[in-house]
């Protein structure tokens, strides 16, 4: 039997018969470009309206976690750069204060100072890739180019640091693995000196774009009380207000020493999340700048001859540097029993290592709280009832790194 | 210092009686209160699994831990406690930058279960599904327990400190699997 909408449709006759009412699954990814990574969202639609969004993950599941079990604290470290590979150094950053937190152990001034400009640099490298690949989403394809060019100068400096571009594993326990190059300062100085204009520059292409704006403004938003209840940290949260930032809040790795403000938003909407990060930028930016003038002299490495492997030329002709050097890299060092918990402000927010010793020199058990994980529970609430061309945006403004949700 | 000079230093009072929260949260829960402990500095709170959801939304409601970090199953299998699983819940009040630990031991060894926060804190889906694909404990009043992490079909929980990593049949080509073993030679 017809309804009344049907009948008074101008469009209805026998031809294109009753108006299709039920909903439509669509599934997206989890090979699409725009999922960032291995991301499936199972889609249920009501014509271009969204009713319901649901993140599938898993596909990148590789167990390092239980990994990290079976190795010693050493070795489980390199495995921290495979999970989020756009901020290799805040993931190491995390590790190595976790296995210090459990040794009661702290790294010379020198050693904090060095590796807060490394995090910075590491948390502008994250961001010019969510920038350029968020601006490529919605279509604004020059941003990208622009970012890359930047990080391309980034990855330079961190594989002359470390050796490698992406997977540094630069920060060891107790210091880092070496002495930065001669020319390291430098080279950072040249790079950090006139980013504050490359950010100007992306701003002018996106900030005032109509384009953009319509795309973000008032799009997929979301309110503090929303994000406290899902558990989503960092620039989610300070989008909508609320000016938590683990640096801050509960400073490590000497950032109390350091002047910086944190950028919060009003509406927590696109368009917030796209102001805060890129205001994060030009703070982190200062903070680097602030660590490499303030450099301290002094040792780089703990003074802890049990984890700290010795220097080189000693193994030449110092017995107990050799025993020691050799201890270190065949069984390890025994961590005292305890539980710890280390977080973190990640470029993508609270960033995390729970972690349980067990008194032998591998861990018991590493829990990682990655950020990401905990953020994709905002694609379900701000995609609802929104339409589905927003999606995209949406996931590109939650800044999802598929490796640390799956680990 | 020698055995005397140990014996003068003062007891340190204990945790559970000089953090209010923990205070508060015992005169709350009483029994289900199981203990507490602080470990560099971090502190840790042992409540029974019965109590759990009082005592989590009395944080949440009253001393403002509005935000679960993680819920994290772990299998204790080699650790000296008397019981197989337990659950850690790191809570974090964001007005205050404090963060606490709560650790429910689940009852049952065989078949570990505990009741769901989902209700309390939304965020803890993902979270628990998680321990759940893992570890195997089953949270009760989850609104969508399913593994996430493990593929379809898979078996076991490989966060188990028993569980089997040593071998897994692998098939290099179609003659290694069941379909495709060739027929006894003719």
């Amino acid at each position: 039997m017809a309804t009344q909408a049907q009948r008074t449709d101008p469009l209805d006759s026998d031809m294109l018969g009753p108006i299709q009412t039920e909903t439509m699954t669509l599934n997206m990814g989890p090979q699409h470009p725009s999922t960032h990574g291995v991301l499936r969202v199972v889609l249920e639609l009501d014509g271009e309206t969204v009713l319901s969004c649901k993140p599938v993950i898993g596909y990148l599941h590789t167990g390092i976690e239980k990994n990290m079990e079976e190795k010693t604290y050493n070795k489980a470290l390199p495995m921290t750069d495979r999970m989020d590979y756009l901020a290799p150094m805040s993931n190491n950053l995390g590790f190595v204060l976790a296995v210090e937190k459990l040794l009661d152990m702290e790294v010379p001034r020198r050693c904090k100072y060095l590796r807060v400009l490394l995090a910075e640099m590491t948390r502008l490298n994250s961001h010019l890739v969510w920038l350029g690949t968020h601006a490529l989403d919605l279509g604004a394809m020059t941003v990208f180019l622009y970012c890359f060019r930047e990080r391309e100068q980034l990855l330079k400096i961190f594989e002359k640091v470390s050796g490698v571009r992406m997977m540094t594993s630069y920060f060891r326990v107790g210091g880092v693995a070496r002495e930065p190059y001669p020319t390291f300062y430098e080279d950072c100085r040249n790079f950090l000196e006139p980013f504050s204009e490359r950010v100007d520059e992306y701003e002018e292409l996106l900030t005032n774009n109509p384009i953009y704006l319509r795309r973000a403004e008032g799009v997929c938003a979301m309110t503090a009380e929303q994000a406290y209840a899902l558990g989503i940290t960092g620039p989610l949260l300070r989008a909508c207000g609320v000016a938590y930032d683990i640096r801050k809040n509960e400073p490590y790795s000497g950032y109390e020493e350091f002047d910086f403000e944190i950028p919060v938003g009003e509406r927590g909407d696109i368009l917030d999340r796209y102001l805060v990060r890129v205001a994060e930028m030009r703070e982190s930016r200062r903070i680097a700048m602030q660590a490499l003038e303030g450099m301290p002299e002094g040792p780089l490495m703990a003074d802890n001859p049990k984890v700290v492997p010795p220097p080189k030329e000693q193994l030449a002709h110092d017995m107990e540097a050799l025993i020691h050097h050799f201890k270190i890299f065949t069984e390890g060092y025994s961590v005292p029993e305890g539980e710890v918990y280390q977080a973190i402000e990640s470029p993508r927010g609270e960033l995390g290592y729970y972690m349980i010793s067990d008194g032998s020199p591998d861990p018991y058990k590493v829990k990682v709280r990655a950020p990401s994980f905990a953020n994709l529970h905002a694609l379900g609430e701000i995609t609802r009832g929104g339409l589905m061309g927003d999606v995209v945006a949406a996931i590109g403004s939650i800044d999802i790194v598929l490796g640390e949700i799956d680990r | 210092m020698s055995e005397e000079e140990r014996e003068q230093v003062e007891p340190e009072e204990p945790i559970e009686k000089k953090d209010p929260d923990l205070v508060l949260l015992q005169a709350k829960i009483g029994g289900g209160f199981l203990g507490a402990t602080e470990h560099r500095g971090q502190i840790s709170a042992q409540i029974a699994p019965g109590a759990l959801l009082d005592a989590a939304r009395f944080l949440r409601d009253e001393r403002g831990y509005k935000l679960l970090s993680f819920v994290c199953g772990v299998d204790c299998l080699e650790l000296p406690v008397s019981y197989r699983f337990k659950v850690t819940y790191s809570l974090l009040n964001p007005e205050r930058s404090r963060r606490l630990r709560l650790e429910a031991p689940c009852a049952d060894d065989l078949e570990p279960a505990m009741p769901s926060v989902c209700g309390i804190w939304p965020g803890a889906r993902l979270h628990e599904s998680e321990a759940y694909d893992l570890l195997g404990i089953t949270f009760e009043g989850h609104p969508e327990l399913e593994r996430i992490l493990t593929p379809e079909g898979f078996e076991g929980h490989p966060h188990r400190k028993d569980f089997d990593i040593s071998a897994e049949p692998v098939a290099f080509t179609f003659r290694d699997t069941p379909a495709g073993k060739p027929k006894a030679a003719e």
